[in-house]
């Protein structure tokens, strides 16, 4: 009996011990058998290394990094909604204000000048502005008016002269 | 508030910590002496035990109960995968698998063992997992078909075909 036929025979649940008491061939197998389970055995009382603190420390070194990341992001998130509630309003409002204020007198310009009725011809100047006026001298008693345009259309001014009796 | 959430935070993640060391402490022989067992490399195991733990703890709280079935499949999948990974060892040097003139009598313990470990690489993979669990670990094999996957008659005739298998690898090198 061949070792294939005796393990197709132990598959076919014969009894075992019959058959290991006429092939030494099997008997031999089966003792090897044995012995491993032993052997087995003694495998449980071997000294095996640690790896708990190298594993430990792993965790702690990722789980560390991980918490500096999720935090480091938390502040990056903090600082932007800082800088949306607090400078951008105050930035906008600059803007807004930029757009409303109002020209500052020494920038108008008055440029074309109106003369009003009687005035002579004789232009009246002053030095230091662009007023220009034309027109006629001004009767005596007579009002002289004088339109100034800005370079603000809403702005215009009107310039009111009388001349007082008995002057030249 | 920020504070006080981030101190719970830590003092949770501290919680978790030593949970998860004493769970550690408890299994890592276990895992240790499985990995061992399936890989025959002490520096692969450490790698396979670490990697184990690395994974336990991801899932720690996804683990119900015992976490000894859960660690026995983790623990299984990663040596396969070590062992699939690994460069090819050599086939064992003859010279040094041959006993010694003086041991040719008695077999001592030690070369029997060191046979086994070296046999156990030469079983399948499904083989070696289960002879492993089954007679390293001493797990029945109701519980080694659980852990495998596997149905109970095919671990029993995986178990025996591995233990002719082995016997033959200690008889053939004695």
């Amino acid at each position: 009996m061949t070792c294939q036929e005796c393990e197709l025979a132990l598959g076919l649940d014969q009894n075992v011990d019959e058959h290991l008491a006429v092939c030494a061939s099997c008997r031999e197998l089966a003792e090897e058998v044995r012995s491993n389970a032993m052997a087995f055995e003694s495998f449980a009382d071997d000294p095996l290394p640690t790896v708990r603190y190298r594993v430990m420390a792993l965790i702690r070194s990722r789980s560390n990094a991980r918490r500096v990341m999720r935090w480091g992001w938390v502040l990056a998130a903090v600082a932007i909604v800082v800088v949306l509630i607090y400078v951008w309003p105050h930035r906008k409002a600059e803007v807004a204000g930029e757009k409303r204020a109002p020209r500052p007198a020494g920038d108008l310009l008055i440029a074309p000048v109106e003369v009003g009725t009687g005035a002579s011809n004789t232009p009246a100047r002053r030095s230091g502005d662009r007023l220009r006026a034309r027109g006629p001298t001004p009767h005596p008693a007579e009002v002289l008016r004088v339109k100034l345009l800005t370079d603000d259309p809403d702005v215009v001014i009107y310039w009111l002269v009388e001349k007082k009796e008995g002057a030249e | 508030m920020v504070t006080e959430e981030l101190t719970l935070a830590i003092l949770s993640a501290e919680k978790a910590s030593e949970a998860f060391e004493a769970v550690m402490a408890a299994h890592e022989r276990m895992v240790m002496g499985t990995a061992y067992r399936l890989l025959g490399r002490m520096e692969d195991a450490q790698d396979a035990t670490q990697e184990v733990f690395l994974r336990l703890f991801k899932n720690l709280g996804r683990i119900e109960g015992d976490p000894k079935p859960w660690l026995y499949r983790v623990t299984v999948n990663v040596c396969n995968d070590h062992f699939r990974r690994r460069t090819p060892v050599a086939e064992p040097d003859e010279r040094q698998a041959d006993p010694s003139p003086g041991a040719e009598q008695v077999l001592e313990m030690d070369e029997r063992k060191r046979l086994l470990m070296q046999g156990l690489q030469t079983l399948a993979e499904r083989e070696r997992a289960a002879v492993v669990l089954r007679e390293f670990q001493g797990l029945s094999t109701r519980q080694v078909a659980e852990i495998l996957g596997v149905e109970e008659v095919t671990v029993r005739s995986q178990i025996s075909v591995a233990r002719v298998k082995l016997a033959k690898y200690v008889r053939d090198r004695k």
